[in-house]
């Protein structure tokens, strides 16, 4: 059951609720956040088997959090969305490192792709 | 006298007859010099005028005025004048001037009189008559006598005077000006022998008579005269001399009759008199009283002064002139330029352009001038008018091409807006189909997918909306009230992409007052955003980590509302702090210089003020203040 928890931290309520639902009939099960500070306090980190991440967040942003999460060790795969079309951005995100990179709109079976391929290697199944 | 006594009786009778012989030199001498004074001794100041007529003839009217007004304007004591009429033209007879000799016997026998002047050749008689008795040593001057009586003169001692000369060659002369052609003249006037001045006339008829055919028309009653008048041939003219009395014994004025003629005359009159001319005469050479009484006047001085009426001589007066009825030579169609030169020309009808030329022509240049200066102001304000519609349009153009250039601001907004919808109805889309492939799917959890479908399409084309509307030209300004606060969070959330893309931090200090106004919202939207892109352009050059950018609202005033936008740049140099509001000033080589001025014209226009400032801690501060609304918000 761990390998099926997915976090999902993103501030936009219809992006955010259409990804929970989705990841729900793929059976998944996600745990959402509307900002990167709720997650870490929720010290769900630990738990999930992945985090699909937005960018664009208000207060601490997508790639802080990413950092943040390096810094303390954590091997927690991360999945970005972005909403904005920028290069630099984009760089940076994947200097931070992560598993995909997706600019919305995108298809909802690429996120799917994503992330089992970022849970099955731990999964080992 | 003691020593009288004492001398001896031979001596006394000696010295005696010297005194005797002494006295009697003394009184001789003193009898020679009072002889010689009173011959020395100068004339009474007193002129006696004695005018054959009366004064109700213009022509006597004149000749005494003249006469007095040279007496009264001559240096040294005042000089009496006393005047008689003996009125011989209406009154004759032996009987009628002995009474008059009587009367000037009884008037003047007492007066000491200097000099007489006499006007008329029957005055001088009259005068002569009676000096012997009245005035023995009084010098007489006659103003104007012709040439006979002149002649009769010669021998009288003490008179002297002017010969007036009237001649029929002047009056053929005039009436050759008229008449080119001229073969006949018809005169008018008293008959030749009772006409004093014009008896001369007799001796001159022969000499014409090669050239010209006399009508002789004096002695005819005026009924006679004026049916022949109006039916002259072409080749003839009308010499008028004087009428005093017509052959029917009717008395006129001279004037008066030469005006009766006229009225029915077919031809052109001329005369040797000037007032005539203004009753109808066509003119001539004439004379006027006036020089006349003047020299009468000038020669009874001379006698006052003292010189002998032998030294001042009998001389033809030169009283005549050429003067013309200016209307008579457009009607007898005679050219100007023929005329003899000095001629006098009477009556000038001036059209009424020669008569009022000057204020005529500064009327019209005051005409043309106001027309000029009402056709340059019409053309001005027009002008103006046009100019002021184009500079409303153009300011119109600037500021929505000014939010047409921040457009790509708001549409890198936009776009990053409608990611979220879009990318929530393309999951939602694919998790329907995902929930279809199920052996029994949950249609109600379909119907909510597909709900928040229709309502994520709604977001999204509101956010397409609010960018038409950024775009869109609009009629001019919608007023509505609302929350400045609220702007400056619809900004702030626009700006968030470009600020995170650009690494600005982007701060928002909004005040819990509300900060109502009332204005055009997408203007005021314009307004704060071309402030925040000016202080994001500006930390461009700052360090990445140093870019902060802080919008601030406040209640500054008890009804104003102050919004401040501050950047951590390198601020603005003094001396710009003005200008930058100044339309095209930019310091950045792919800016507009609109955006300040157009966000200066816009808070301008609502009453409000915008300045900008450098701050203590660095960098530049932006103030905008708006007069806040009684109205709520909306």
């Amino acid at each position: 059951m761990r390998q099926r928890m997915v976090a999902v931290v993103e501030d936009d309520p219809s992006m955010l609720k259409s990804i929970e639902r989705l990841l729900k009939a793929h059976d998944f099960q996600p745990v959402t956040f509307t900002s990167a500070e709720a997650f870490l306090q929720a010290a769900t980190a630990t738990t999930a088997a992945c985090l699909v991440l937005d960018l664009h967040l208000g207060g601490m942003s997508g790639i802080e959090l990413r950092r943040q999460l390096t810094a303390s060790g954590s091997n927690l795969p991360v999945v970005f969305m972005s909403a904005a079309d920028d290069e630099s951005v984009r760089r940076k995100a994947v200097e931070a490192g992560c598993v995909a990179y997706f600019r919305k709109p995108f298809l909802a079976h690429h996120l799917i792709c994503a992330i089992n391929n970022a849970v099955v290697p731990e999964g080992g199944t | 006298m003691s020593g009288w006594r004492e001398l001896p009786s031979a001596r006394r009778d000696i010295a005696a007859a010297i005194c005797f012989q002494l006295a009697t030199i003394i009184w001789l001498c003193a009898i020679s010099t009072s002889v010689n004074s009173s011959v020395a001794e100068p004339l009474p100041r007193s002129v006696l005028l004695i005018d054959q007529e009366n004064q109700s003839r213009v022509w006597n009217f004149d000749l005494s005025n003249a006469l007095r007004s040279v007496l009264s304007s001559a240096p040294g004591s005042p000089i009496l004048v006393y005047a008689d009429n003996l009125d011989f033209a209406r009154f004759t007879g032996l009987r009628y001037e002995e009474a008059q000799r009587n009367l000037f016997r009884e008037k003047y026998r007492d007066i000491p009189i200097g000099v007489i002047v006499v006007n008329g050749a029957r005055a001088l008689d009259f005068a002569l008559s009676l000096r012997p008795e009245l005035w023995p040593a009084v010098p007489i001057v006659f103003a104007a006598v012709d040439d006979e009586t002149a002649e009769r003169m010669r021998s009288v001692p003490n008179v002297t005077g002017h010969i007036m000369r009237l001649t029929l060659k002047d009056m053929v002369a005039a009436a050759r000006l008229f008449v080119p052609d001229l073969k006949r003249m018809a005169i008018v006037g008293d008959r030749f022998e009772r006409n004093t001045f014009f008896r001369s006339f007799l001796q001159e008829f022969p000499r014409f008579t090669a050239e010209l055919e006399f009508i002789d028309l004096t002695g005819l009653p005026m009924d006679d005269i004026k049916r022949r008048v109006a039916a002259l041939p072409d080749d003839a003219a009308i010499g008028y001399t004087t009428l005093t009395v017509d052959g029917a014994g009717v008395d006129y004025l001279p004037r008066e009759a030469v005006a009766e003629v006229a009225k029915v005359a077919n031809r052109p009159i001329v005369t040797n008199t000037e007032n005539f001319i203004n009753y109808g005469a066509a003119g001539g050479f004439v004379v006027s009283a006036s020089p006349i009484g003047e020299q009468a006047g000038r020669y009874a001085l001379r006698l006052l002064g003292g010189e002998a009426s032998a030294s001042i001589p009998v001389v033809v007066g030169d009283f005549s002139k050429p003067i013309f009825d200016w209307r008579a030579l457009e009607r007898w169609r005679v050219d100007e330029s023929g005329l003899p030169p000095g001629s006098e020309l009477r009556f000038r009808s001036l059209s009424t352009w020669e008569q009022y030329r000057l204020p005529m022509i500064g009327g019209l240049v005051a005409l043309v001038f106001q027309s000029a200066l009402i056709t340059w102001l019409l053309i001005e304000r027009r002008r103006r008018s046009l100019a002021e519609a184009e500079a409303s349009s153009r300011r119109r153009q600037a500021v929505r091409l000014n939010r047409v250039a921040t457009a790509t601001v708001l549409s890198s907004s936009i776009a990053h807006e409608l990611s979220q919808p879009l990318g929530a109805i393309l999951i939602n889309t694919e998790t329907v189909q995902q929930m279809l492939r199920s052996a029994t799917p949950d249609l109600a959890e379909v119907d909510e997918v597909l709900s928040d479908i229709v309502r994520d399409d709604q977001r999204a084309s509101e956010i397409l909306h609010r960018q038409r509307t950024w775009l869109k030209k609009g009629k001019g300004t919608e007023l509505q009230v609302f929350d400045l606060n609220d702007s400056v969070r619809e900004i702030v959330s626009v700006v968030a992409p470009e600020a995170s893309k650009r690494g600005v931090l982007l701060n928002a200090n909004r005040t819990s007052d509300v900060l109502s106004v009332r204005a055009d919202r997408i203007q005021m939207q314009q307004v704060i955003l071309n402030l925040v892109m000016n202080g994001m352009d500006a930390l461009e050059s700052c360090h990445p980590a140093a870019r902060k950018l802080t919008i601030q609202t406040s209640q500054s005033a008890a009804a104003i509302g102050k919004v401040t936008i501050s950047d951590s740049g390198a601020g603005i140099p003094a001396d710009q702090l003005t200008s930058i509001f100044d339309a095209f000033f930019t310091t950045k080589p792919e800016g507009t210089g609109l955006g300040l001025p157009i966000a200066r014209t816009i808070i301008e226009s609502y009453g409000g003020a915008i300045w900008a400032e450098n701050r203590v801690e660095g960098g530049a501060a932006f103030h905008f203040t708006l007069p806040l609304s009684n109205a709520h918000p909306g």
